[in-house]
């Protein structure tokens, strides 16, 4: 056996993989390839041999920017109370319409109008 | 040829598949769509002005956060949305620039109700309640829409509104259980309002362009469809509050369940969203430009730090 003086070097890509047109890419993990399009072929044998998927993207890692690990305390996003950004902080809302002898609606109401017809 | 994929495009479409931006798609389809998501972006970012006036305003520190906490999204949501214009524009070699830029150059629409003065805190309120309310109506029929980007952004857009909703409901509550003034000035709010609501939706007749995005599956509901589902809402929560509305017809017919109402001023409202001749259209219009244009060198000098890096 010859002694291999040029190994070869598959670039890593990043598998994004979306499974409904509804959702968006998810990323699952990543592989090696000589070129895009065959970290296509390689994404579907290694990520997709039985889920149900509309698209998959393939990104060379080096093209990914990332926060740094240090900085996650900036992301946890809880160093301050939030409340009055979330639907939980006006749970009173719900009182006070019985008090008017309404009842209180969510957005998911006026979503489930529109599949009613009419 | 292009026949031909025409006829694959509108199969696709019957089938209930979702278009991508990388797609094949009419021109037609691209235009519609395009002029649709621009609409929404500019009314997106137009919408965050008559609110950020009562950001320095507002009664207590809570709603400060809140009001401010709004701003922020509704100026997101036209992020997001101006980034789905944009690759629909590219083709028919439109850019960011132009997208934003239209505003002030007259020639993109901004929904009416932004176009309408907000003198008191209630307008506020009344903003976050009735034309949130209004906006999410909208929002949520085009969740199903065929063009996928814009079905998966109005997920997040209608999540973040949930909130919007309770804020406004939250001050409109407030002040219908304060003083006789609070009430006042409450009705007084809903009185400027409800007219403009009405016409938000647009009128009974769809023009052709509508008509065309309904084949298309680019919206589903009709514009008497959504006013209806939302003064079937709104109405008997407006009258629990123990308010009036500014329409001595309005009443619900029980077998039907059709509403009748008054119908707003079209010539008047059409008017001002076409020319921009609303008692704010102006004002709001001017500091757009402004803040555009003043940061201008902003945008350039960030360029320059890229080049370097």
């Amino acid at each position: 056996m010859e002694a291999q003086t040029n190994p070869v070097h598959y670039d890593v890509y990043e598998v994004f993989i979306q499974r409904d047109s509804l959702v968006q890419h998810q990323h699952v993990g990543s592989l090696v390839a000589p070129s895009p399009d065959l970290a296509l072929q390689l994404a579907r044998e290694n990520f997709l041999r039985r889920d149900v998927a509309v698209s998959i993207w393939v990104v060379k890692q080096d093209h990914i920017h990332a926060t740094a690990t240090e900085d996650a305390d900036i992301l946890a996003n809880q160093v301050l109370d939030k409340s009055y950004r979330n639907v939980s902080g006006y749970s009173d809302n719900a009182k006070k319409w019985k008090g008017f002898k309404e009842r209180a609606i969510t957005i998911d109401d006026l979503v489930n109008d529109m599949k009613s017809d009419g | 040829m292009s026949g031909d994929l025409e006829e694959k495009f509108m199969r696709r479409i019957e089938r209930g598949e979702k278009i991508e931006s990388t797609d094949w798609m009419p021109e037609e389809y691209r235009k519609l769509l395009l002029k649709q998501i621009h609409m929404h972006g500019i009314s997106e970012v137009m919408g965050a002005y008559p609110e950020k006036e009562w950001v320095p305003k507002a009664p207590n520190l809570r709603r400060k956060l809140a009001l401010i906490a709004k701003v922020q999204d509704e100026i997101g949501h036209g992020q997001l949305l101006l980034r789905l214009a944009e690759d629909l524009a590219r083709p028919l070699g439109k850019r960011r620039e132009e997208l934003i830029t239209d505003v002030f150059m007259n020639r993109v629409k901004f929904h009416n109700v932004f176009h309408m003065e907000a003198p008191t805190w209630a307008d506020a309120g009344i903003i976050g309640f009735l034309v949130d309310g209004g906006a999410i109506i909208t929002q949520a029929s085009l969740l199903e829409t065929s063009y996928a980007p814009y079905a998966r952004v109005l997920q997040r857009i209608c999540a973040e509104e949930s909130f919007h909703m309770q804020h406004g409901e939250s001050i409109v509550l407030a002040l219908a259980q304060g003083t006789d003034a609070q009430r006042e000035m409450l009705q007084g709010a809903i009185n400027r309002w409800w007219s403009a609501m009405m016409f938000f939706f647009g009128p009974k007749a769809m023009s052709g362009a509508a008509q065309r995005m309904m084949e298309y599956r680019i919206r589903s509901k009709t514009n008497e469809q959504l006013r209806q589902k939302f003064i079937n809402r709104y109405v008997p929560r407006v009258w629990a509050l123990g308010m009036t509305l500014p329409d001595a017809k309005l009443k619900q017919d029980l077998e039907t369940k059709e509403w009748s109402y008054t119908e707003p001023d079209w010539e008047w409202f059409g008017n001002m969203v076409r020319n921009n001749c609303g008692p704010k259209s102006q004002e709001r219009i001017a500091l757009r430009r402004e803040a555009h244009e003043g940061q201008a060198w902003v945008r350039e000098a960030m360029m320059a730090v890229a080049v370097t890096a």
